[in-house]
């Protein structure tokens, strides 16, 4: 009597709950909000705190001297308090920072790779190292990592005298193994800006917050210099052995311990005491590196595209630079009005154009973030009346041009130039080497007052004139840098195996120019250096000119794997060309016509019904039944007409399946009946089987027998 | 232009942002000069080929703001004697070197494309030889692609009862434009007009942002994705816009009418092509399409096909 009560109250209440959802429906979609008490911390209040902790320390830069003599070692005063706070807490006197300030280079944002710890320490007049913090390191998303110096407060024993500092790189993986050495410093500074005074530099931005050092060693475990370069992409700042003649290598051989002796071999020569880099005699030695982590300020490149015929310039814009830090989109603003800086690269944001490029390109460029949060964030083009641009490329991944501070020796470069300068221009050029095409056809796309020099390939290196003249841009270093060209880049330094780069070389090659990879002779040929294995999968070393710079060559790797991109509740996912069922189960597609909706597989109880959709007209129907169907039978044969309706074979015809019904339990005897049922409706209504195959009909005879012999059984 | 190097970059990469797509654009393709001239942007046209030919999902689900791709299918579709094979999804130097070894006897051709990647097709004329070449090349083989992606995907329809509104965004800056159901083109209008229309498709544009698309239906606001706000804006219309001629096998769309990108794909895995372009009627023509697969897609557009 409850039963039957029960179910009366069922059948009030259903249609009554409906009717109650249907009047107050769920609100959010019916989820809860009480998801959101999980994060205690809100997007915002993260990112602040995220960039209040890494609140860099200012640094003031030091301004070179002219008078400053050669080779001689200077102390920084400024710098020492803050290398007091990032000092090395280690106790072991090869990892120094020492700033020997001899000659001004423009500042840059190096950027290290891997896992490579900064440790500083400051040295007293001997040289021997105090203690203190190491360094913090960002690891940002892409795999770049930038310096972090703690906070001020942080540094243990402040210094009070003016000690040389020294800077020391390695990578601690590499010194737990113990033979480690400084790997991969990469930078976003072009190597020809290396020899360049920072006011003199094109576009760059004067970092605030840095560290200056003139040299950045990398030493081994040991202690021994190692002159690592890395380039990226084509860009890298030099990272020379200190010179032993004016650092103390003296000292920090003595505090050595004599047990750790430098286990790395090197694939190089000897190396030359001396620099590669020439110098004039009156020209001091320089070397200044500049270690940044939050800058305020990013430099702005100009990115010129020539048209498909090469005749006329189809944009000339301003390439902003993006740092790790920087939002992906922020609105700026700046006395050429306001614009939006929209992400394109990790490292760079989109191009934009400029209103009056030729006023921009003289007076100079400054946007600061116009919003409070971005207002510390500035991009700056220096104004000046000649800057030089070279193969897009060959300098950051880019068609076109991109402005660079030197001309690249033995590269075809391009000079925009003001008009007032058109002679000094040409004849410096002629000393270099070039013979150019000038532009000056405002049509052609050249600001007005402007001109272009095209085909401009120095190929002569010529010394640096006064530190401030604006033709050190048109002096081509000697430096040799290697490029990495083309090829299926997949990371810095990474390239797909079977689409490696292309090895090239600028600067000052001459017939006894060498290069190795892997410590095998390479060849120069029309696709670059080549020598056996270079593109193998692996790490590789490219040796040249008494550098290395690395590369890797990896594998692309076929584990890709379906997921639910699309899902509509049809109990099906879509992702790519493929259709998976929702239950994640095995998939067996097949396509049966719309009235034979029901599946029946070899064994009793595999039954599947495909519900047509009400919504859809379709002749077939494409079905994922969980089981190897063999027939498809109509889900009511009764009200059909015989002659149309049919028994239709749908995969392979296997024997029907011999099961015994006893101990099976409700769910699985309400499935065998109802494949029994299917199939004796569409038996007794006479339906025809669809097909030629010859074994349909036996087996059909067989489901029915079989069919007709579990309905006895289960009475 | 290289969009195969793209395919390659991007399959070894497997996922990433929108911006690192929009940089693998530019290394690998060329940069996008068609912004300045008013066109459609290239790396909008080469996501539109990798999308609808099921090599790349774009933000969808676990890629919402970027990209990623999909695994290495051998679509099929078609049956009996004419089953053609399309490759899809990720590629890898060895999976084509596995493949075209593997189609060694069928006839295997090589379709380039202006703006996407080598379309592969394989002919057969048994399904079974397809099923053992997708094995014998180690990917996932989809039987008839275009049916069972199209019978998977929800009816346009209009807003339901009950469905949250929207306002229109804020702001002076914004361009506003309304959907014309005659020229199936844009016109400019203000944001007064849009507010007083009881019925009508309007986007919204700003720089640098992807334009929005907000429907007025009944006098109330509701944002919608473009295509949803056209096909029923064009059923409220009583628009038939859809032309298929039986005995070529095509199927015509005014290309301000393109469908969701899932239709597209369904409709371009019948040949492995994407549409070609009219430019006299201004229409996307899709090839090779049979008249169920036709018909399935109209009624998923709440159209009915002329």
């Amino acid at each position: 009597m409850n039963y039957v009560l029960m179910i009366r109250l069922r059948i009030v209440s259903r249609p009554l709950f409906r009717l109650l959802r249907w009047l107050f429906p769920k609100r959010n979609g019916g989820k809860s909000y009480g998801r959101m008490a999980e994060n205690p911390v809100a997007p915002g209040e993260k990112s602040a705190l995220k960039a209040g902790e890494n609140l860099p320390i200012p640094i003031p830069v030091k301004e070179t001297q002219e008078d400053m003599p050669q080779s001689a070692t200077v102390s920084v005063p400024s710098i020492v308090d803050e290398l007091a706070s990032v000092a090395a807490a280690s106790a072991d006197a090869t990892h120094q920072f020492r700033a020997e300030k001899i000659q001004p280079l423009p500042e840059a944002a190096i950027e290290i790779k891997n896992d490579i710890a900064v440790e500083g320490s400051i040295g007293g007049a001997t040289g021997m190292p105090a203690t203190g913090e190491a360094a913090h390191l960002l690891q940002s998303s892409d795999g770049r990592d930038n310096f972090e110096l703690p906070q001020a407060g942080s540094a243990p024993n402040p210094p009070a005298d003016e000690s040389p500092v020294t800077a020391v790189a390695f990578p601690e993986q590499r010194i737990a193994e113990g033979r480690g050495i400084g790997l991969e410093i990469e930078t976003l500074l072009e190597p020809q800006q290396t020899a360049l005074n920072s006011e003199a530099d094109e576009g760059e931005a004067s970092i605030v917050n840095r560290i200056e050092a003139d040299h950045v060693e990398v030493l081994n475990r040991s202690g021994s210099p190692e002159d690592v370069i890395q380039p990226m992409g084509g860009t890298a700042v030099e990272l020379r052995p200190v010179d032993e003649g004016v650092t103390n290598q003296e000292s920090r051989a003595a505090s050595r311990p004599p047990e750790q002796v430098s286990s790395y071999p090197g694939l190089k020569p000897p190396r030359p005491a001396k620099q590669t880099r020439a110098r004039s005699g009156d020209e001091p030695r320089v070397r200044k590196a500049v270690f940044s982590s939050v800058e305020s300020e990013a430099r702005l490149r100009i990115h010129l595209v020539f048209n498909n015929r090469g005749d006329a310039i189809r944009a000339l814009t301003l390439l902003p630079d993006r740092r790790d830090e920087m939002p992906d989109e922020l609105e700026v603003a700046g006395t050429q009005g306001t614009f939006f800086f929209s992400r394109f690269r990790d490292d760079a944001y989109e191009s934009i154009r400029l209103p009056d490029a030729g006023a921009a390109l003289l007076g100079g460029v400054e946007w600061r973030g116009k919003e409070a949060v971005n207002q510390s964030l500035r991009w700056v083009l220096r104004g000046r009346e000649v800057y030089v641009l070279a193969p897009g490329p060959l300098i950051a991944d880019l068609g076109g041009f991109v402005s660079v501070p030197r001309l690249l020796l033995n590269e075809e470069n391009l000079v925009l130039a003001r008009k007032t300068v058109r002679v000094d221009v040409v004849s410096a050029l002629a000393a270099a080497g070039c013979d150019p095409t000038v532009i000056d056809d405002p049509t052609l796309g050249v600001p007005s007052d402007w001109l272009l020099f095209k085909g401009v390939k120095p190929s002569r290196a010529l010394p640096m004139r006064d530190e401030q003249d604006v033709f050190n841009a048109l002096c081509p270093l000697t430096d040799i840098e290697p490029h990495f060209e083309g090829g299926i880049k997949l990371a810095r330094q990474t390239w797909l195996a079977g689409h490696p780069p292309e090895i090239r070389f600028t600067g000052a090659i001459d017939d006894s120019f060498r290069a190795k990879i892997d410590g095998k002779d390479a060849e120069l040929t029309e696709h670059g250096y080549l020598a056996g294995g270079w593109d193998g999968e692996g790490a590789h070393e490219l040796w040249y000119a008494d550098k290395i710079a690395r590369y890797t060559i990896r594998r692309c790797a076929e584990d890709w794997t379906a997921w639910d991109a699309y899902g509509f509740g049809a109990g099906a996912l879509i992702c790519g060309a493929q259709v998976l069922p929702a239950s994640g189960g095995q998939r067996r597609q097949v396509r049966v016509p719309r009235q034979n909706s029901i599946l029946i597989g070899a064994e009793p109880g595999q039954i599947f019904n495909t519900h047509p959709r009400p919504d859809l007209r379709l002749k077939d129907l494409v079905a994922m039944p969980p089981f190897d169907p063999v027939w498809s039978v109509p889900s009511n044969p009764a009200h059909l007409d015989k002659k149309i309706a049919r028994v239709v074979t749908v995969g392979e015809i296997k024997p029907v399946v011999k099961i015994r019904t006893r101990g099976l339990g409700r769910t699985e005897r309400g499935r065998i009946a109802a494949w029994c049922s299917a199939i004796l409706d569409a038996g007794r209504k006479g339906l025809l089987i669809e097909g030629e195959n010859t074994q349909a009909a036996p087996a059909w005879r067989e489901y029915r027998v079989e069919a007709k012999r579990l309905k006895r059984s289960m009475r | 232009m290289n969009a195969n190097d793209l395919l390659l970059w991007l399959s070894a990469r497997r996922s990433g942002s929108w911006p690192q797509f929009r940089g693998g654009v530019v290394a690998f393709a060329g940069d996008d000069d068609s912004e300045s001239e008013d066109r459609f942007p290239l790396h909008q046209q080469i996501r539109l080929d990798l999308q609808r030919l099921a090599h790349v999902e774009f933000f969808a689900r676990e890629c919402e703001s970027g990209w990623r791709v999909a695994p290495p299918v051998l679509a099929l579709s078609g049956s009996g004697e004419a089953c053609l094979g399309i490759l899809c999804g990720a590629r890898s130097d060895g999976l084509l070197d596995r493949f075209k070894v593997a189609a060694t006897g069928m006839e295997l051709n090589a379709i380039e494309l202006p703006s996407g990647p080598t379309v592969l097709t394989v002919r057969s004329n048994q399904e079974r030889d397809l099923s053992r070449l997708a094995a014998d090349s180690q990917i996932a083989f989809q039987k008839d692609a275009p049916l069972a992606i199209l019978s998977r995907l929800p009816v346009v329809s209009p807003p339901r009862r009950g469905q949250v509104a929207n306002e229109f965004p804020e702001g002076a800056d914004w361009k506003i434009e309304e959907f014309d159901t005659v020229t199936f083109g844009w016109g400019a209008l203000q944001r007064r007009e849009a507010s007083r229309r009881r019925t009508g498709l309007f986007r919204f544009t700003i720089h640098f942002q992807p334009p929005r698309h907000f429907l007025r239906w009944d006098g109330i606001t509701y944002e919608v994705p473009r295509a949803i706000g056209i096909y029923t804006l064009l059923r409220r219309r009583r628009k038939q816009v859809l032309e298929y001629d039986r005995s070529r096998k095509t199927l015509r769309i005014p290309a301000g009418c393109r469908p969701m990108h899932l239709v597209e794909r369904g409709l371009v895995l019948c040949s492995g092509l994407p549409p070609s372009f009219d430019p006299g009627s201004i229409a996307l023509r899709y090839t090779q399409v049979p008249e169920d697969t036709a018909s399935l897609a109209a009624q998923i557009l709440l159209q009915e096909i002329r």
